[in-house]
């Protein structure tokens, strides 16, 4: 084992002074967030053009999928939109995970037009928290229309969960045990929040267009009402905000090294924008 | 006599006139005129021409593929029922068109009884089997079953072997007792006609026997039109018969008459020892 | 012809031992039984085996418990057990009756080259792929329940209701064909002899095309029951997706009307992932992996049954 692994070292180095990795036939394995993954994309099917780098990419169980899958070897790069927690590295005892930021998302508490209609702009902790434990509480509580809120809870295992449940209730851990319908995918926590009459979900604020489904202010412990835009997110003002990043196993190597370098050079960080994500100018990182 | 669109629909389908034409024996109870049958363009019956008496039996011989088949579900309407097959001509049943686009096939086909050349009984028990048509069309009250039942099994010759079995399934019945059973059932809706499509040849000679015996028996209270393939049959219980045969792919009549008149046409004693050959050949 | 020589060269020693090892045929045929029956066991025991510490966790009380809440390592299936049986007897009792008057309607009814043209859409629509149906679903399909719910006290468009008319949807193509082929196997002859005795169209389907026809008929619904059960993508997109939603009594209806879960869309969403690494997640997950695969597997035994034993009789 010991000697394969210095077998390889050593003919890579070799190589990698003649030949570029991609031509190697080496394919670059990525896994992990759907809020991740449309960065990544396109910045590999820019690398594959460019650089013949050769890639698969999916987002089979979100974060932690990206993550179990770096840990058992499955992908070289994994894709999260939480940092590695203690859980992560219990399950992988003694793996050296390297996360890189590459860009800050935010999560914004959703609602469709009908209660945006209404006159609903803000929530506290306090106010998600009645939300989230009793299931069939009317809007009127919270200034809005005389309907039930339906509460769309984004599944668990998806970063932007974590990211909720941890401003919310401190740790994923503590949320009560209360059943609420679940979301997936970004698409459908628009499709259904937007289309759903009396609806709430959590989504990442770049998804967040206004038009379809509304971003409501978060009111903090002063009082104060911070929606997830501009200086509140570069600032990290805003409570529900979160870094995205890339894990490898060590220091990235090879065609994860290429990608890497990329996303956080001037065009990748062109990229985050693009796909409303914060650069880590913007979030002053 | 009652027209037949109204026959089903008016709920009393019995007979206004009595069968046979005792009234004017001269007048054909079933008349073709230049009947003529194509299936998919392809001429399989052409220009058939028949005078039916009341009560007679009437007998249709023919090589095989000739059309005889054909020419009998023609006559009931049954033709309506495959795919682009096309009929010209008039057939006068009674003096009334039956080829007319009104007329209520289903009650037609009611007094216009057909048994099939290979039996076809219905998965459910023997006195059902006999019931099948006559309970939906006419109506049978419950007191009445049995009796309709033995009625129509006696005319079959079949009481005496299934008396003690009537609740018994049909499909295990000899294909020659399954044949009877099919005549059972078309005698219990009454028939004032019968068409029968060589109902013998899938039977042994007893069977045969029984059915040519109950042939004899219907002369003169139905008529009967009779295809066959046995010469012998058509002398022994035919009044008259039709010869088929084919020409330019299409089955025309040949002759037709009283047996000694077909049979001593020459044309016909050719075709007929032909057809003999044939089923020698086939015998072997 | 090799057959024919390998029973040749058998002849002599078939008083004597059992050598199928002689016959390659045999051997071939044997050979691949063992195999593929053995793949059926390793799987089935791979299941049995890891999903051994639920059982040991909750017992019996897995199959029909009320509570799942991983984090708090209660694990009782009941709700998605409910589900899936909602949600399939929901889509059954829908698509059977309208496929097998479409299937009639086809069959019996339609001009022969129409006929031929149905058959083939409605193939083409059995065979749209189960995302596509899913889309549909989410589109059309909740939008329209959700609004027809709220008499009800629903609340939503994702219910057990607007997941089992989808499943009715995706399964009315295979029932109107395979009911179709079940029709037009009765013979032609015995259509014929109905008629014969002047009983009408509508008479022959209801008293000798249906009663002959009506085992493969079953076997063709349960066959579509089996995928119904195993469906997943689609059911998972509008069903809700929500746990512990057992009614209060068995046979209540109020639940159709809410969101719930079935064994498939739990199956299919994060917590198998979560699960790996968790002996007794992962256990509960291979559970109801378990019990769907006991489901389906009796569904499409009866359905092999019933078929058969239409054939027997014809
Ligand atoms: N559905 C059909 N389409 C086209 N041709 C047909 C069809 N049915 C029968 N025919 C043709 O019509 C002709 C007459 O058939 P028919 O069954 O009436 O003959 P038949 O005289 O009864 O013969 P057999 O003595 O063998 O019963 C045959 O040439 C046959 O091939
Ligand atoms: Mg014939």
């Amino acid at each position: 084992m010991g000697f394969r692994k210095l077998g390889l070292l050593v003919s890579g180095v070799m190589l990698a002074g003649t030949v570029s990795p991609a031509l190697v036939g080496e394919v670059l394995r990525v896994q992990g967030s759907t809020t991740v993954n449309p960065v990544v994309t396109e910045a590999l099917e820019f690398l594959r053009e460019e650089r013949g780098i050769r890639y698969r990419i999916d987002t089979l169980g979100g974060s932690a999928g990206g993550i179990r899958a770096v840990g058992t070897g499955a992908a070289e790069v994994g894709m999260s939109s939480k940092a590695i927690g203690d859980e992560d590295r219990r399950r992988h005892p003694g793996f050296d995970f390297h996360e890189t930021v590459i860009a800050v998302d935010a999560v914004a508490l959703v609602v469709g037009p009908d209660v945006w209609g209404a006159g609903v702009r803000s929530l506290s902790r306090e106010q998600v928290q009645v939300i989230y434990e009793r299931p069939g509480v009317s809007w009127t509580e919270f200034g809005g229309p005389d309907r039930r809120v339906v509460f769309f809870n984004k599944e668990p295992g998806r970063g932007t969960w974590s990211v909720f449940a941890e401003w919310s209730y401190g740790d994923p851990g503590e949320a009560p045990p209360v059943s609420h319908p679940e979301v997936g995918a970004n698409e459908e926590v628009r499709t259904k929040v937007s289309r759903t009459r009396g609806a709430l979900s959590q989504l990442s604020a770049s998804w967040v267009d206004g038009r379809t489904v509304f971003a409501l202010g978060i009111v903090n412990d002063s009082g104060e009402t911070i929606r997830p835009e501009g200086e509140a997110l570069a600032n990290g003002h805003y409570p529900l905000s979160r870094p995205l990043l890339l894990v490898t196993e060590g220091e990235p190597e090879g065609a994860a090294r290429e990608l890497i370098e990329f996303l956080l050079g001037p065009e990748g960080q062109r990229l985050v924008r693009k796909h409303g994500y914060l650069s880590l100018a913007e979030a002053g990182l | 006599m009652e027209p037949i669109e109204n026959q089903k629909s008016g709920g009393n389908p019995q007979k206004t006139v009595a069968p046979g034409g005792i009234e004017n024996p001269q007048a054909p109870v079933l008349a073709l005129e230049e009947v003529s049958v194509t299936a998919q363009g392809k001429s399989i019956l052409n220009r058939v021409s028949l005078d039916v008496q009341p009560g007679e039996v009437f007998g249709i011989l023919g090589p095989s593929g000739a059309g005889k088949s054909t020419l009998l579900r023609t006559i009931n309407r049954l033709v309506d029922l495959q795919p682009d097959f096309r009929v010209r001509g008039r057939i006068l049943y009674r003096g009334e068109d039956i080829l007319h686009r009104r007329v209520d096939t289903d009650a037609l086909r009611v007094r216009i009884g057909m048994v099939f050349q290979q039996p076809s009984v219905f998965p459910v028990s023997i006195a059902e089997n006999v019931l099948f048509g006559v309970r939906r069309v006419k109506g049978v009250r419950r007191s009445e079953r049995a009796e309709v039942v033995e009625r129509a099994l006696r005319e079959a010759h079949l009481w005496g072997e299934l008396k003690d079995r009537l609740k018994d399934s049909a499909w295990n019945l000899s294909t020659g007792q399954q044949q009877r059973l099919c005549l059972a059932r078309a005698l219990a809706l009454d028939p004032e006609m019968l068409l029968m499509d060589e109902p013998t040849s899938a039977l042994d000679a007893r069977s045969t026997e029984a059915i040519e015996d109950l042939i004899l028996g219907m002369r003169e209270r139905r008529t009967v039109l009779l295809v066959t393939h046995n010469l012998e049959q058509a002398r022994r219980v035919t009044d008259r018969i039709a010869c088929v045969c084919v020409r330019d792919g299409a089955g025309e009549i040949l002759e037709q008459g009283c047996c000694d008149a077909v049979f001593g046409n020459p044309a016909c004693r050719r075709l007929f020892e032909r057809m003999e050959d044939l089923e020698t050949w086939a015998d072997l | 012809m090799t057959r024919a020589l390998a029973i040749e060269k058998e002849r002599p020693s078939l008083a004597g031992t059992w050598s199928f090892t002689h016959d390659p045929w045999t051997t071939l045929v044997w050979g691949s039984l063992i195999l593929s029956g053995g793949l059926f066991l390793f799987a089935g025991a791979t299941l049995v085996w890891q999903s051994l510490p639920i059982w040991r966790h909750e017992g019996w009380g897995f199959l029909f418990g009320g509570e799942w809440f991983y984090r708090h390592e209660l694990f009782g299936a009941g709700a998605m057990l409910y589900g899936s049986v909602a949600v399939a007897a929901i889509a059954v009792l829908l698509a059977v009756p309208l496929g097998v008057l479409a299937a009639v309607f086809l069959s019996e009814y339609l001009p022969r080259r129409l006929r031929w043209g149905m058959k083939v859409l409605v193939e083409a629509l059995a065979s749209v792929p189960s995302v596509v149906y899913g889309l549909f679903g989410v589109l059309v399909l909740r939008e329209w329940v959700g609004g027809a719910v709220e008499p009800f006290g629903g609340w939503t468009g994702d219910t057990l209701l607007t997941a089992g008319l989808l499943l009715a949807v995706m399964a009315l193509p295979l029932t109107v064909t395979l009911s179709d082929d079940a029709l037009r196997g009765v013979a032609q002859e015995q259509r014929v002899a109905v008629r014969g005795l002047g009983l009408t169209r509508g008479e022959t389907v209801l008293l000798v095309v249906l009663p002959q026809a009506w085992p493969a008929v079953v076997g063709a619904t349960l066959l579509g029951l089996g995928r119904a059960l195993g469906e997943t993508i689609a059911v998972f997109l509008v069903v809700g997706r929500m746990d512990n939603q057992l009614p209060e009594k068995w046979f209540s209806l109020e639940m159709i009307f809410q969101p719930g879960q079935t064994l498939t869309s739990k199956l299919g969403g994060p917590e198998t992932h979560l699960a790996a690494g968790d002996p007794l997640h992962w256990g509960a997950m291979m559970g109801l992996c378990l019990m769907l695969v006991a489901i389906t597997v009796s569904c499409l035994g009866g359905a092999r049954y019933l078929q058969g034993k239409g054939r027997g009789r014809a």
